[in-house]
């Protein structure tokens, strides 16, 4: 039959459960009728009877618990008939000593307490001495299990029989002091009970034995809600015995259960004005508890406890001030991770993290405490072995977002321990919590204007800024090249009002940077030194430029500095010169340092020689440098000379004709530049884009011919503008030669289809046109007429109708000639063009 | 209630006997075992009692009586198993109560035994009894003398013994390296309706106790020297601790004697037997190994109070205002408030 089968221990629980309910009920009915037979003496035998199943030691804590109920709703008519047995004249003390004739010391217990309840209810007796007799009685019970029910069973009927102040039984009946007294006790005696619990049985069961254990937990808390829901427990009193019982019973259980469930029961249990009291007392157990123990958990109960208080009322804060409270959970937090050397990291860390946010709650002004609390942590991780774990770096991370996200950045940087901590990462953590803060910073758009903190901040984010000297190049060149991306989008979060401090800010960075390697130095130079250059635009635009410190010049020298180390770095030339052309426009445009200037143009030549590694980079450099030359006006006619030979030259060196032709061509404004217009050199654009060009002309006066070459420094006068008609010539005739020449070498190469040449000549065509326009007298209509006719004819060809760029860039040539040809000021010179 | 002893003699007559206190107040009894699940109720004396009563002898209605006298005995008496049949008298008075003659209606015939020296009390053990009884004797000189035994119960009491002079019994007793315990209980003596108050330390516990009880034994010493035989019951079980305790625990004892059908200590009655009592605390481990320790008590009845013929506590009708809780127990060592 199915019942031979063995069963699982789940049908074994059920049907121990089932026999041993049936024998209550079964003894309940007897025990009922001998009430009703008003018979007393069997009344008490059968509920003796009934609670001897109690004695079992078969159930699981949550069956026990089912029985347990069941025997407890029974005990309410036993105690219904007591008070009825009272009535009629038989006293308490009576029945309190016939129940103690029971043989077994469980039920005795049981009916002991549900008589001893209905004694102190009847006044009979001092409810102290009751309560006494009823805890120390219970000792008799040394089974865990057993005993934790019975104790249970004890504060449940006694609960509102204390002599409690205001109580009805207090007076004569005891007074506050014996209920404390007796919930102690009791919470002492059931705590005990709970700990020994763990040591019983074999090893093998413990996992089953903590989960059992955990089901009775609230059993033992119980007594610490009893005691404090007592209307008489003050802080005194709270202070002078009932802390100093609970820790001593909490410290000396020496069990990792127990200790972690009661002390975030007395935390949550008890008002915070009491804690606040006794925070020297509550703290100096953190250290003692097991090291199994999550005292980050108990931590972070406690302080969040104390931080929503100090949001209640301001004068709490106060409270925490006269006492301390920071400096004595520091101390408290510190002492723990010294204490527990085998405590996880992670959780030393999340101690720290309960801190910060406490801090943050209650001290929202004192980084200085933000500060501390790093520090200590650092302090206690540092020796730790288990801080490159991902839990712990998790946890540091944490901590170390914290501030990030409840402060103002730059307070953040005052935060001198926080690098410090950071070290402790992993190099990669270390460098994605290094984006995080800069990421943070570009967020909320704080400007950085301390020396110091730019200090500060780079050594926040040193791992960015520079190669750990443990972890070489590992990382994700796509990574790297975002982080440094925002790095130097950090860069132009430095700034001053003051261009004095905003330049020693830009000086200190670069002084960090240039530790970075020339991978770093490519994204981090250029915003600098174009920084730099924004403050020697701000400088010359002050009304006596030189007078200011630093000068303009010394700035310059700075970008000079930059440009040079990152034409060094290798890798880098195009932006090396770019960054010296724009520092060359800068110094002839802005600050009139016309020696400067040169200096930065030879740089720049230099680089394009040197260090312009294709041709293609060859021909856009070339071609910045054409536009920026074009630009300046600084130069006395000789150095000028000079440069625009040197381009010129240069043009004529590319690889490609093309190229050639459109590098003379661009040569050819070198010889010719824009009749100065005074309002509109704001807008004048150079084709190439770069830096537009401020007024700094306005205020320096065009004074012409002013000549102050034996000091660079000083404000060089303009020149006047360049119009060398015979050399644009030469360059026209020069790249029309050179388009010949290409379409030559299509020929020889059998590519005559191709629409090069044509485009270079609607170029040429393009620049003719321009000339022509601005009154080069070298260029007379027949010559325009004759190249119009030429390119037209090229145009002809089957292959450049086919190309429809080209057609349109034609069409549009053709179309301006026309259009000019409306304009009744430029009627005479165009009309006599035909297309 | 049976105080009357009466029986239907077979050889023409009744005798009855009935104990009456001259001043007419009824007479104490007391209901004691009479084997197995049965009580049964008898007179109850004490020592220097003087015990009076009628005896009343009836004929048969319409028969005579006739006798050679009729006299009533008080035996007190000591009865051992080994020697059953043949009780050893240590108390025989004899009242003679008529001379011979004969009965033809009933006839009523007064006694009295005075100041009866009744130094021991009634017992019935297990090996020995120690009873009284008053033996009503018609001797006839033909057919039998009719003879009728009437028992009577006496007990002592003692003086309450002073105060002071009750040196608790505190010992410590133990297995080496196993389990050593202290168990101090609270007095040595006590008397019958006392409550025995203790408590057992435990000092080293390195067995899995299942489980505490103390025990009430009785010993009965018959005979000396060689001839000694002894023979112990135990007259009561009483769980005091369920669990297994750890060191340092303490349990505490509180045994309430008065269910338990004790008797005072007995030494050397009338140089025949002794009655011992004893507390044994017996614990049990898992394999439900015992260990115990036993150690005498001195048990002695104190008088009772007036009220109540048995039940001390029957009395409080009144409104008591909080008496102290009847025995609650004092934790050794505690200083007092």
């Amino acid at each position: 039959m199915e019942d031979h089968r063995i069963m699982t221990p789940q049908e074994e629980q059920v049907k121990w459960l089932q026999d041993a309910s049936n024998s209550v009920k079964r003894n309940a009915f007897y025990m009922k009728r001998a009430l009703d037979e008003d018979n007393l003496r069997e009344a008490l035998r059968y509920s003796a009877a009934m609670l001897v199943e109690l004695r079992t030691s078969l159930l699981t804590p949550q069956k026990y618990f089912e029985l347990y109920m069941q025997a407890f709703d029974e005990l309410r008519h036993l105690e219904a008939f007591f008070k009825e047995e009272h009535s009629k004249g038989r006293s308490y003390a009576d029945l309190y000593e016939l129940v103690q004739h029971a043989g077994n010391v469980l039920p005795r217990l049981y009916l002991l307490c549900t008589v001893g309840s209905c004694f102190i209810r009847s006044k009979e007796a001092h409810a102290k001495d009751i309560l006494k007799d009823l805890v120390e009685m219970c000792k008799g019970v040394q089974h865990p299990t057993r005993g934790l029910f019975l104790r249970s069973y004890l504060c449940q009927v006694s609960r509102g029989l204390l002599p409690d102040t205001g109580s009805e039984y207090e007076g004569d009946g005891g007074d506050i002091n014996d209920a404390l007294e007796f919930l102690l006790l009791n919470f002492t005696e059931m705590n005990k009970l709970w700990v020994r619990m763990q040591h019983q049985g074999s090893g093998k069961d413990r996992e089953r034995r903590e989960s059992e254990r955990q089901q009775l937990a609230d059993l033992v808390g119980k007594n610490l809600t009893y005691i404090s829901q007592l209307e008489g427990l003050d802080f005194k009193r709270y202070q002078e015995v009932v802390q100093g019982r609970m820790m001593e019973q909490v410290v000396s259980c020496k069990d990792e259960i127990a200790q972690q469930y009661l002390m975030q029961c007395i935390i949550q249990g008890f008002p915070d004005e009491f804690h606040l009291g006794t925070l020297p007392t509550l703290l100096a157990a953190l250290p003692e508890l097991q090291s199994g123990v999550k005292v980050h958990l108990v931590l972070a109960s406690l302080l969040d406890r104390l931080s929503r208080f100090a949001a209640t009322d301001a004068s709490v804060v106060d409270q925490f001030n006269s006492s301390d409270a920071f400096g004595q959970l520091l101390a408290a937090v510190t002492r723990v991770s010294e204490q527990h050397t085998e405590m996880p990291g992670a959780d030393i860390a999340a101690m720290y993290i309960a801190l910060a946010n406490f801090v943050g709650a209650v001290y929202p002004d004192h980084v200085d405490y933000i500060n501390r609390v790093l520090e200590s942590c650092h302090e206690a991780l540092a020796g730790h072995g288990d801080t490159k774990e991902d839990r712990t770096e998790k946890q540091i991370v944490a901590l170390l977002t914290l501030p990030l996200n409840s402060y103002d950045p730059v307070t953040v940087l005052g935060l001198s321990t926080y690098p410090r901590v950071m070290s402790l990462l992993k190099p990669a953590t270390c460098k994605a919590m290094a984006v995080k803060i800069v990421q943070t910073i570009l967020k909320v758009g704080t400007e950085i204007s301390e020396p110091a903190q730019v200090e500060m901040l780079l050594d926040f984010i040193a791992p960015l800024v520079a190669d750990s000297p443990t972890n070489g190049e590992e990382d994700d060149d796509e990574d790297f090249e975002d982080e440094q991306g925002l790095v130097a989008r950090l860069i132009h979060r430095l700034s001053a009002e003051n261009p004095a401090h905003h330049y020693a800010l830009l000086q200190t960075a670069r002084e960090r940077f240039s530790a970075g390697g020339a991978r770093r130095l490519r994204h981090t130079l250029p915003p600098i030194a174009f920084a730099a250059l924004g403050i020697v635009h701000r400088l010359a635009a002050a009304p006596n430029a030189e007078a200011c410190e630093p000068s303009p010049k010394e700035v310059l020298q700075f970008v000079h500095q930059c440009a040079a180390q990152l034409a060094e770095a290798g890798d880098s030339a195009e932006m090396a010169l770019q960054l010296f052309l724009t520092a060359a426009q800068s110094a002839s445009g802005h600050a009139c340092l016309e020696i400067i200037a040169y200096e930065f143009f030879e740089q720049a030549f230099i680089l394009f020689e040197e260090a312009i590694p294709d041709s293609a980079s060859e021909r856009v450099a070339l071609a910045s440098i054409t536009g920026a030359l074009q630009r300046c006006r600084i130069f006395p006619p000789e150095p000028r000379a000079t440069l625009v030979h040197k381009a010129t030259g240069y043009s004529a060196k590319l690889l490609r004709k093309a190229d050639q032709c459109r590098a003379v061509l661009a040569c050819s404004h070198l010889y010719w530049q824009d009749a100065v217009d005074e309002e509109d050199v704001d807008h004048a654009n150079n084709g190439e884009g770069e830096e537009r060009s401020a007024g700094a002309e306005a205020e320096n006066g065009a004074s012409p011919l002013a000549e102050n070459e034996e000091d660079g420094s000083g404000a060089n006068p303009l020149q006047p503008p360049v119009q060398d008609g015979e050399h644009v010539m030469m360059c026209l005739k020069r790249a029309l030669k050179i388009a010949h020449a290409a379409q030559q070498q299509l020929a020889v190469a059998l590519r005559s289809s191709d629409t090069l040449p044509a485009w270079l000549f609607v170029e040429i065509l393009n620049h003719y046109l321009y000339y022509y326009d601005q009154g080069l007298t070298s260029i007379s209509a027949s010559v325009l007429q004759n190249l119009l006719e030429l390119v037209a004819n090229e145009m002809a060809g089957e292959n450049c109708q086919a190309d429809a760029g080209l057609v349109a860039f034609y069409n549009n040539t053709l179309a301006h000639i026309t259009a000019q040809k409306t304009k009744p000021e430029k009627a005479s010179l165009y009309d006599v063009l035909q297309i | 209630m049976n105080i009357f002893g009466g029986l239907g003699l077979g050889q023409g007559g009744t005798v009855q006997l009935e104990f009456k206190r001259d001043d007419g107040t009824p007479i104490k009894t007391a209901t004691v075992k009479a084997g197995g699940a049965e009580t049964e109720t008898l007179p109850l004396f004490t020592n220097k009692d003087t015990i009076t009563g009628e005896v009343k002898v009836a004929n048969i209605p319409g028969k005579k009586l006739e006798h050679q006298g009729v006299k009533v005995q008080l035996i007190g008496q000591i009865e051992l198993a080994t020697e059953r049949g043949h009780p050893h008298d240590f108390v025989n008075l004899v009242r003679d109560l008529a001379p011979p003659g004969e009965v033809t209606s009933p006839q009523t015939l007064p006694f009295e035994f005075a100041n009866v020296e009744m130094q021991y009390d009634s017992y019935r053990g297990l090996q020995v009894r120690l009873r009284y009884l008053l033996r009503v004797t018609v001797t006839r000189g033909y057919g039998g003398s009719i003879s009728k035994d009437f028992f009577f119960w006496v007990r002592n009491y003692s003086p309450p013994p002073p105060p002071n002079n009750l040196p608790p019994i505190k010992m410590e007793v133990g297995i080496e390296d196993c389990l050593h315990i202290e168990f101090e209980y609270d007095k040595s003596k006590y008397h019958l309706k006392d409550t025995v108050v203790g408590k057992i330390y435990f000092l080293l516990v390195r067995i899995k106790l299942k489980h505490m009880e103390i025990e009430i034994r009785r010993r009965e010493t018959t005979g000396t020297g060689s001839s000694a035989r002894n023979e112990s019951e135990t007259l009561a079980k009483y769980e005091i601790m369920d669990g297994a305790p750890v060191r340092g625990e303490n349990i505490p004892i509180r045994l309430f004697l008065s269910p338990y059908d004790l008797t005072p200590t007995y030494k050397l009655v009338h140089n025949k037997f002794s009655v011992k009592y004893y507390l044994n605390l017996v614990l049990v481990d898992e394999e439900d190994r015992r260990y115990f320790k036993q150690q005498e008590i001195q048990l002695l009845r104190l008088a009772e109070p007036a009220a109540g013929a048995d039940d001390a506590t029957a009395a409080g009708s009144g409104p008591k205002v909080a008496p102290a809780p009847a025995r609650l127990i004092t934790p050794p060592r505690s200083p007092g408030p």
